[in-house]
């Protein structure tokens, strides 16, 4: 029963994310196409943060699967926004669907919660702007 | 002539306007230094000025445009230049550093400081 409801609950058809606002407190949005399970409580949202070394924007590391840490306290209706995130640091995102934690879950038998979607990763702006340069004197009098 | 009529005015404000260099030929305007920099982000520049290489104070906290003109120098000096960017993420590493060489006074005017 479990194996067909992951196969059902297929969630999150694509993962993207809305690039980080400038603002003091940086966040990421995570937006996904919703399960077309009828029925759930909603969505979590786990981050894994990169261990590896940033190269061109890319984590010479894969997270494995046990270094997602659930962002949520309660399963979320639509998009997340994740505030916890620190500048210059890369993470990596992914979402599942939640069935309701009763007897009956989506219905049909599926209880519990789905299967991750696709991953979604990103770096998040460094704090300092870069320095000027070319600095010159145009004029001494 | 037309021009006639004006002649006057026209020589009272070449009069006025030249007065001080025509009887003090040996004075010199102020002392000044323009620089000018690449833009590479962040929302205003951080001037540093030292008369040691490195030594630099801020002397202009949030310039809005990459250039300046400080006119707080002194003649006979020499003066090292540095900027940076600010943003509401912080501050930025400085620029390359330049040199200023302020002439030194010439002429008859006033006396060196």
């Amino acid at each position: 029963m479990k194996n067909i409801f992951r196969s059902a609950l297929l969630v999150a058809g694509f993962l993207f994310l809305i690039p980080f606002t400038a603002s003091a407190q940086h966040q990421g949005t995570l937006n996904f196409n919703a399960s077309t399970t009828p029925g759930i409580a909603g969505y979590n949202a786990y981050r894994a943060p990169c261990t590896g070394t940033i190269t061109a924007g890319v984590c010479s590391i894969v997270p494995p699967a046990n270094a997602y840490s659930k962002l949520n306290a309660t399963p979320f209706q639509a998009s997340y926004v994740d505030t916890t995130v620190l500048a210059g640091q890369r993470y990596t995102w992914r979402v599942t669907a939640v069935c309701p934690a009763v007897a009956a879950g989506c219905g049909n038998g599926i209880v519990g919660e789905s299967d991750p979607s696709n991953l979604a990763s990103a770096t998040v702006p460094t704090d300092q702007p870069n320095a000027p340069t070319n600095l010159t004197i145009i004029n001494v009098q | 002539m037309k021009y006639r009529n004006w002649l006057p005015f026209i020589l009272f404000v070449v009069w006025v306007l030249f007065w001080p260099k025509m009887y003090s030929p040996g004075q010199q305007p102020s002392p000044s230094v323009t620089i000018g920099w690449t833009d590479n982000g962040g929302d205003c520049f951080q001037v540093y000025r030292g008369t040691q290489f490195d030594q630099l104070s801020v002397i202009a906290g949030c310039v809005p445009e990459p250039v300046f003109i400080d006119t707080s120098v002194q003649r006979g000096r020499v003066y090292y230049y540095a900027v940076s960017a600010l943003s509401e993420f912080g501050e930025s590493d400085k620029s390359n550093v330049v040199t200023a060489v302020i002439p030194p006074p010439t002429g008859t005017g006033a006396g060196g400081c």
